[in-house]
């Protein structure tokens, strides 16, 4: 057992590093047991009945004393799971099994854990929850504290292998930015006689590395072939093997233990993984050369999500900040694709909410007064108070990723309004003003809660909202181990409103209780709206801290213990049923949550990209060929997702920290009917963009085909309940003297942004409205004018259906009431998900004929509008075919009104990480 | 070779007068011999008058006036003529007079500046980029005429009181390139026609007392003044409203100013006092004392406080409709400051060696961090050096400055240094393309990197209308020149200066960009003044201007075109009367 004394101090020292590298602390943390955790070997491959067992060791890096901790896997698997505490010195088991242990603070705990499984089981990560009654599971870090495990039918190889490094630390150090380092391997084949593959990778993270291996002498360590990026050794049962990995860098690696690894792995003839092991890489002495080095987006961690627990926990924490306050409350969270875990109501909360109205508004039978004029509309006399939590929760969770941004909806309030920052005069209108009306109820992107399926059907992916995102203080993200896992909405007081003025405090008690219940979750501080500028400008995170708290949330009751009469979980209708109690979240990348990582290579090898799939896996929107006259290939429809992704995983993202990080965003491209023929997310890239991403695309194509004026034109009065639509047409024919809509101009979100904004040109207040907007009298961001009006219907039959009851008074599952354009396949209408008003959405034209669009949305809109522009060019470039950029004499910024041109793309300052280059869009 | 001659001149007229010296030398010298009368070495002249002729009286009217009896009249429009619009005679009663005096300055600037397209409009197709075409023009007509009443001898002690009224007009054309920058509005275009009329001085001088034979005094002055905190304008160099006490001492060895200055709210394009609007809610206290001959004879020392307290919560627009209070940056949130800078300036000589410095330390709070969203203090310092030396018609110069920069936004501490109202006489002033031109942030908010006539890379909105932003990245200025004397009537001056940020954090922060490097550039400049007649009423001015811009300003800035290097040439033209 002598080498498994070795694997257990190698662990602690794997942690020690994760600790080192910085495991953001909350600026709101409450004094208590902190965990990290670590697990060797990384991996097993056993027989099914044979027993898998590995070292754990638990450190309380907390100040008070874990109480009761315990081990057991977050990943279902059929396999008999055990746990048992060993000493640290003799590695000897000690205690029982499955008992749970107190752990001091500082002090650390060794286990031995065991799985038998009972069925055949792939190689699967196996995740643990490391948790003690008073403190949170440890972050989960893939090679650090999961399992790769293999249970087979038949007898085959089991490959224990364990890293040593020069430092004896766990890291490799790369010396300066192209210096090679090296690390050594030992390993013992403890399953059956196979032949295995030994490789390197480093994960699904991107980092400037090549590595290549070769087995070597145990005795001397010298290489019995000369290093390539694979061995195949045939390994015989209880064969020690050793090899040497050598890694040569091509730039600098930030210390980044979590995300920066290098991983070995045996991989039988199958590609099952049958072994592997891995170790931190870093650059010592990095040199930046160009502008920065590059930060790419780090994988989430699989496997962190909300547990009914967590759920209940935040709940209670609410409520009793909430009872202390006198200010009884609705409360929804969801998880990170939007999914309802809970709607709880406090007896005594209002059932109901205005949704802040113009003042010279409202005019509810002509429905200009937009969201609130819908609610004042017959069967719907208020919002519920529900449906305006969970947008709030929503917002909180779309906008926010793990690694980059936090967002609040006072966040999503300061980005909306028709200044930025709200409440000045000549500034333009919000970055994204506009993305209040995406993840509609009626989008056909967004999937739909339905009671009798549960989170792993085909409910799967991001989920739609009742009211948009929303601009209402008092939603949240939640993080867990520094993991964005889903969002808090609370509603208790006032109207549905946005900030006007943000140079005061609101002391909001939506938000303030909302705060309370984030306690434990809090958002890691160094990705804080408040600590990300755009434009120069700060952005606003939340009004309250835990200073206007009048109870302590940590401390609040166990769910299960609020007395009756509290309040009840509350069913909502397409959304969540009581009967259903308190949900847990789906892990973001898991299938279940319906986005999961692509390692296949078909989009980007250096960064896979996320992928949404259904229920059954399948991948929702793959690479495909389009329709229409002179149609995208399928091998074009992919090569603009490629050259968009390509472009996007250098550029500099405007809203992640630290400064100098790379974008993360979702990239659509639709055919000229809308349909969408190829959807890829940059990891960790917020929810919203996904829908926004389509709507964008697709508003870029209705705009420029040849039908769209008289589309808008050709909806009846009132359509499913919303207004004519073709005014917007006749305004803007009149504004610019001619149709705009007919397929001669080509238009893409921006120049459409710049013609709906309340001031054209866009922020001057002294000027009248662009033609796709209200007059600025009753523009307000609950209504805006073409957007809204041409989703008002669906919106309307929505709440009817949710205050009803009743799903078949529903929306239909696409947006608008506009018709299908002539050959549609689809039959649907072009924005089917909505149209979207804020940049980064361009028409893809084949020698002057419109065949679809791009629409790139998660990031800056500059950042948004050059990936989705260059991303076309760029294909272009490659394919030769003829498809490219809207040739410039028809592009919308040939037109003039009111003395102005619309602006047809506009490429950031510094664009990629990495590289001083500047201008990359002219003359394109 | 003309300089040959006006030396040779010279030296002949030095020789001439020792040579008188020692004749009377001779002459007086105890125990001498008598010399007798001097031959008549020229005959026509006139011959002394007899001491024995008799005394006679002839009443003149006064000194001023006696040109008249001469028979040489008063010419109002030659000033160099006896002028009674020059005050060469009272005007009423004995002692009343005016003075009169004008400048016509006549400015054009070609000149390219990294400016951003505008992201809601554009004037041309295929503006696909954040950076627009840089070329500008730039054209000014300025007339200042300054009127004074005086009342008191003024050429043999102070006046007793004085009346000043500096009424001062301007037109400026600006024309860029891209919209959006001559007004916030677009669709106004890409030209600006702009005139105004303001008062740069208006003020009463009271001459309270003298303290001594020697006419050491105290005098207090009220209204619209210039004033200047230090010898080279680093700190506050403005003409603004306040009350100022001022005087010496001890043979004038000592001078001091005690002043409290309201600021007057400036006109955007003209940069003049504009008086129809409210008063500025900022507030400056000003105490400094200059001794002479200190440390060493020939070179007087400055030591000031200066204290600025700033009051502006309320938003403001300039007139071309851009938000210049808050400055749109960070939390771009109304904010209150006071500050103290704490001065020990220099200006004179060591031997042959010349040398200017000034030495700020700033001391103060912040109301908000604009960064952290919450209250810090300030402390910052700045620190500069000219030393020269002169070669007869040459002086070689060389410039060092340190303005500390923010090494940590967003902490509790602001320590990058930025003056109130700066208008640098260094380092080629306002011939140095760094210092001349206002370069924008672009992306950066609503500041620019450096105003115009400034040498801090202070993010203010605006250096006239904005606040003072201690949360800046600082600058390290290394330069060389020289001035040289080519004729009387034509100075060449040339500048060199290296230039780089302290620390560009805040630039990092406020762009959401990583890595952004120190180095600015290479500021180049030439200048050449021509006087024709020798005297200050004609001047010609033309100077060039190129920033050859370095990784650091490669990171932030770039145009569509011409981005190996930025260039300003000025021709200019001042009349003065």
């Amino acid at each position: 057992m002598t080498v498994a004394v070795k694997r257990c101090r190698l662990g602690g020292i794997a942690v020690a590093a994760l600790l080192g590298g910085g495991i953001t602390t909350s600026a709101f943390a409450q004094a208590t047991a902190s965990l990290v955790s670590a697990v060797l070997p990384s991996s097993r491959s056993v027989q099914i009945g044979q027993t898998a067992t590995a070292f754990a060791t638990i450190i309380n890096a907390g100040t008070a004393t874990g109480t009761a901790c315990s081990i057991a896997p977050s990943t279902t698997i059929p396999a008999n799971f055990a746990y048992q505490t060993t000493s640290s010195a003799t590695n000897a088991p000690t205690g029982s099994a499955n008992t749970p242990i107190d752990i001091a603070p500082g002090a650390s705990q060794s286990f031995i854990i065991s799985l038998t499984p009972t069925a055949a089981i792939p190689p699967i990560s196996v995740g643990f929850s490391f948790s003690c009654t008073n403190a949170a599971s440890a972050p989960l870090t893939t090679g650090v504290n999961d399992l790769l495990l293999s249970g087979s039918a038949t007898p085959v190889p089991g490959m224990v292998a364990m890293s040593a490094t020069a430092s004896n630390d766990g890291i490799v150090h790369i010396p300066g930015n192209t210096g090679t380092g090296a690390f050594a391997i030992a390993s013992v084949n403890v399953g059956a006689t196979g032949d295995l593959t030994v490789s390197a990778d480093t994960g699904s993270a991107g980092i400037p590395l090549a590595l290549t291996l070769c087995q070597t002498m145990p005795s001397t360590g010298a290489c019995l072939q000369s290093p390539s990026a694979s061995v195949h050794p045939t390994i015989n049962a209880g064969a020690t093997p050793t090899f040497s990995v050598f890694a040569v860098g091509s730039g600098a690696i930030p210390f980044a233990p979590a995300t920066s690894r290098v991983f070995v792995r045996f991989t039988d003839s199958g590609g099952a993984v049958r072994g592997s092991t891995s170790v931190a890489v870093v650059t010592d002495n990095p040199t930046t050369t160009g502008s920065a080095s590059i930060l790419l987006p780090g994988p989430s961690v699989l496997g962190t999500a909300l547990t009914q627990a967590d759920v209940g926990k935040i709940i209670s924490q609410v409520v009793q900040e909430a009872k202390a306050r006198g200010k009884p409350a609705t409360i929804a969270i969801v998880d990170r694709l939007g999914a309802v875990l809970a709607v709880y109501a406090m007896n005594g909360a209002p059932a109901t909410f205005q949704i802040e109205s113009n003042p010279n508004g409202p005019n509810a039978t002509q429905l200009i007064d937009g969201l609130s004029g819908v609610a004042n509309l017959g069967a719907v006399p208020l919002v519920p108070a529900t449906l305006e939590a969970i947008a709030k929760a929503v917002t909180g969770a779309y906008l926010s990723t793990s690694h980059g941004n936090a967002f609040t909806t006072r966040t999503a309030s300061q980005i909306v309004q028709d200044h930025f920052n709200p409440g000045t005069m000549g500034a333009p209108s919000g970055p994204l003003f506009g993305v209040q009306f995406s993840s509609l109820p009626c989008s056909d992107l967004n999937v739909r809660y339905s009671p009798t399926a549960d989170l792993s059907s085909t409910t799967r992916g991001p989920h739609r909202s009742p009211l948009g995102l929303a601009g209402d203080p008092g939603g949240f993200p939640l993080y867990k181990n520094g993991e964005l896992v889903g969002g808090i909405g609370v509603k208790a007081e006032g109207p549905y409103r946005v900030d006007e003025y943000i140079y005061d405090n609101d002391h909001s008690t939506d938000e303030i209780e909302a705060l309370a219940g984030t306690i434990g979750f809090d958002t890691p501080a160094a990705i804080r709206a408040d600590t990300i500028n755009a434009g120069g400008i700060t952005l606003r995170y939340s009004d309250a801290t835990p200073s206007d708290f009048v109870t302590t949330p940590a401390s609040a009751p166990a769910y299960a213990s609020l007395p009756v009469g509290t309040g009840s979980l509350l069913s909502v209708s397409g959304y969540y049923s009581s009967a259903d109690g308190l949900r847990a979240g789906s892990p973001y990348g898991s299938s279940a949550s319906g986005i999961v990582q692509d390692f296949s290579g078909t989009v980007s090898t250096s960064v896979p990209p996320y992928l949404l799939v259904d229920g059954a896996s399948m991948v929702r929107y793959p690479a495909v060929a389009g329709a229409g006259p002179s149609a995208m290939t399928q091998a074009e429809a992919l090569q603009v997702l490629k050259s968009a992704y390509a472009s996007a995983i250098q550029t500099r993202a405007q809203i992640r920290n630290p400064p100098g990080s790379v974008l993360a965003v979702t990239i659509s491209v639709v055919d000229v009917y809308g349909t969408p023929v190829g959807v890829a997310t940059l990891p960790d890239a917020p929810v919203f963009g996904i829908d926004v991403s389509l709507q964008k695309a697709r508003t870029a194509v209705f705009m420029s085909s040849a039908n769209g004026d008289a589309a808008l034109k050709s909806t009846p009065a009132n359509p499913a309940g919303g207004p004519s639509v073709g005014k917007f047409s006749d305004a803007a024919a009149a504004f610019f003297g001619r149709p705009v809509f007919s397929g001669g101009y080509a238009w893409g979100a921006r120049a459409i942004g710049n013609i709906s904004r309340d001031s054209y040109p866009d922020g001057i207040d002294t000027t009248p409205n662009g033609p796709l907007s209200l007059a600025k009298n009753l523009s307000t961001p609950f209504s805006v004018g073409l957007q809204l009006d041409l989703i008002l219907g669906n919106i309307k039959s929505h709440l009817v259906s949710v205050v009803t009851g009743d799903p078949t008074a529903d929306t239909p599952p696409f947006c608008t009431a506009l018709p299908a354009p002539p050959g549609s396949p689809t039959g649907k209408p072009v924005m089917a998900n909505g149209e979207q008003i804020f940049p980064g959405g361009f028409p893809i034209y084949r020698n002057g004929v419109l065949i679809g669009g791009v629409g790139i949305s998660g990031d800056g809109v500059d950042q948004d509008d050059m990936t989705a522009f260059l991303g076309i060019y760029n294909a272009g470039q490659a394919l030769g075919t003829g498809l490219g950029e809207a040739p410039p004499a028809i592009r919308a910024s040939t037109l003039y009104g009111n003395g102005a041109a619309p602006h047809y793309v506009n490429c950031p300052f510094a664009p990629y990480v990495g590289s001083n280059s500047q201008n990359l869009c002219a003359g394109k | 070779m003309r300089r040959t001659l006006h030396f040779a001149a010279l030296s002949v007229l030095a020789l001439a007068i020792a040579g008188t010296a020692v004749a009377q030398d001779e002459f007086q010298k105890p125990g001498a011999a008598i010399q007798g009368p001097v031959p008549d070495q020229n005959p026509g002249a006139l011959p002394a008058p007899s001491p024995d002729l008799e005394y006679r009286q002839v009443p003149i009217p006064d000194r001023n006036r006696i040109m008249d009896a001469l028979g040489v009249p008063d010419q109002a429009l030659n000033p160099y003529q006896q002028s009674t619009l020059k005050g060469d005679r009272p005007v009423y009663g004995e002692d009343w007079y005016v003075a009169v005096s004008s400048v016509l300055d006549t400015l054009y600037e070609p000149r390219t500046v990294p400016v951003p397209t505008n992201v809601v409009s554009t004037n041309r197709q295929l503006t696909n980029d954040q950076f627009g075409r840089p070329r500008q023009t730039f054209f000014a007509e300025t007339l200042i005429p300054t009127f004074s009443i005086i009342k008191g001898d003024t050429t043999f002690k102070p006046p007793e009181l004085e009346f000043t009224v500096t009424p001062a007009v301007k037109f400026t054309h600006l024309g860029v390139d891209e919209l959006g920058i001559a007004d916030v509005n677009p669709a106004k275009g890409r030209n600006r026609n702009s005139g105004f009329i303001g008062f740069q001085e208006a003020f009463i001088d009271y001459h309270l007392r003298n303290v001594s034979d020697r006419y050491d005094f105290d005098s207090v002055r009220v209204g619209i003044q210039p004033m200047n905190a230090d010898f080279r304008g680093f700190l506050f160099q403005d003409q603004q409203l306040g009350v100022r006490l001022f005087g010496d001492r001890a043979n004038n060895r000592f001078q001091y100013n005690l002043a409290y200055f309201r600021r007057i709210e400036k006109d955007t394009n003209s940069g003049f006092n504009d008086l129809s609007k409210p008063l500025r809610r900022d507030n400056i206290l000003l105490a400094n004392l200059f001794v002479q001959d200190l440390p060493v004879t020939g070179f007087t020392t400055e030591f000031s406080v200066v204290e600025n307290w700033n009051r502006e919560a309320a938003f403001h627009y300039d007139s071309n409709g851009f938000q210049v209070r808050p400055a749109v940056f960070g939390f771009d949130a109304p904010h209150k400051y006071n500050v103290t800078y704490f001065g020990l300036n220099g200006d004179g000589h060591f031997g042959r060696i010349n040398l200017t410095h000034s030495f700020y330390y700033a001391l103060g709070n912040d109301s908000l961090n604009e960064i952290s969203g919450k209250k810090a203090n300030i402390r910052a310092f700045f620190l500069a050096l000219e030393p020269s030396i002169d070669f007869d018609w040459l002086r070689i110069r060389g410039s060092f400055l340190y303005s500390s920069g923010d090494d940590n936004p967003g902490s509790g501490t602001e320590t990058g240094f930025d003056a109130i109202t700066e208008n640098p006489q260094f380092a080629g002033a306002d011939s140095s393309y760094w210092i001349r031109e206002g370069i924008p942030f672009i992306g950066g908010g609503g500041v620019g990197l450096t105003g115009p006539n400034s040498l801090i890379p202070a993010l203010r909105s605006s250096k006239d209308e904005g606040q003072s932003n201690f949360i800046n990245p600082g600058l390290l200025l290394l330069g060389i020149g020289a001035d040289i004397d080519l004729l009387p009537e034509l100075r060449i001056a040339l500048n060199a200066n290296h230039l780089s940020f302290n620390n560009t954090k805040i630039l990092e922060i406020l762009r959401q960009q990583g890595h952004i490097r120190d180095d600015i550039g290479w500021d180049l400049s030439a200048t050449a003044n021509w006087r024709p007649f020798d005297t200050q009423n004609m001047i010609f001015r033309v100077s060039g201007a190129v920033l050859v811009p370095g990784d650091g300003f490669k990171d932030l800035l770039s145009s569509q075109s011409e981005d190996k290097l930025y260039y300003s040439v000025v021709l200019n033209l001042i009349l003065a009367y």
